[in-house]
């Protein structure tokens, strides 16, 4: 398993030189794809047959709850990683990702409700999928909470892990509970086996925005390692005084 | 229509002042944890 080239990465002075390499590009990536694919979900897509100009609020949504289901995912990846191979950087992983996937999983869920409200005639109904949504929230914020209990993230990670890997069964739940149960959520549309039923005019710029927030993800993800790779050092200076 | 706005910049305003808040918060935290580290090394060069 060490013999992966990503591993090659996992010290914190290799990644941070990385880093720092490619930063600047990321931002660019991100200006550029999010700008460009929101513009064209919200001036140039067509309205929807049905909800009209309320299917804009896709743009937002869809993309936040990929996000939020694709960092918890990575989290947990990062988790058995963390237990097995004991990488610092895949503990500072976790805690780094931890706040902007809760991060995702907010915004899922609040412009979910502001979507449901005209569509549906209420803000929140208790249905599989947003109740799994709101699960996997509170399981971010567990998550948050046991690295705060300490300051030395070594100690607070193996709870973390084992929390998140545990919360991982939350994830195919979240994915199928919208074919296991009737729900008042639509079934999928785009991430399916027999291809998306989504038109390409609406999927292209669902597709722009969603690759614009998962590079801004890398952006806010660089920034928070960084800053907890600097706050090591911190605790590491002030322990050998 | 004019309600259907509403919704709309609802949704996404919220989205885009989340982002920017937390792309904020996780700059500022960096650059004040840099400021620690740089305080405490250049101490511990002097000492």
């Amino acid at each position: 398993m060490t013999n992966f080239k990503i591993f090659k990465y996992a010290n914190p002075a290799k990644f941070l030189y990385l880093c720092e390499k490619t930063f600047i590009y990321l931002v660019f990536l991100t200006i550029v794809f999010l700008f460009y694919g929101l513009y064209q979900g919200f001036f140039n897509s067509p309205e929807d047959y049905q909800q009209g100009n309320l299917v804009r609020i896709m743009y937002v949504h869809v993309p936040s709850a990929w996000m939020a289901l694709m960092i918890y995912s990575s989290i947990a990846v990062a988790s058995c990683i963390y237990l097995i191979n004991k990488h610092l950087l895949a503990n500072i992983f976790c805690k780094s990702a931890s706040l902007i996937g809760a991060s995702f999983t907010l915004i899922a869920i609040v412009t979910g409700s502001i979507w449901g409200k005209p569509t549906w005639g209420t803000w929140w109904v208790w249905d599989a999928r947003i109740t799994s949504m709101l699960v996997l929230f509170f399981l971010y914020l567990g998550h948050m909470t046991i690295f705060n209990f300490s300051e030395n993230i070594t100690k607070s990670g193996q709870a973390a892990a084992l929390l998140a890997i545990l919360g991982f069964i939350n994830i195919p739940i979240i994915k199928f509970s919208v074919d296991w149960w009737n729900t008042l959520h639509q079934p999928a549309s785009v991430i399916k086996l027999s291809g998306p039923t989504i038109h390409s005019s609406m999927l292209t710029p669902l597709l722009i925005t969603a690759l614009g927030f998962f590079f801004y993800f890398l952006v806010v993800l660089i920034i928070r390692m960084r800053s907890e790779i600097t706050n090591e050092k911190i605790n590491n200076l002030s322990f050998t005084k | 229509m004019i309600n259907n706005l509403f919704y709309i910049i609802s949704a996404s305003s919220f989205a885009l002042a989340i982002m920017i808040l937390l792309f904020v918060i996780s700059f500022t935290s960096l650059k004040k944890r840099e400021k620690v580290f740089n305080k405490i090394s250049k101490n511990r060069k002097n000492n």
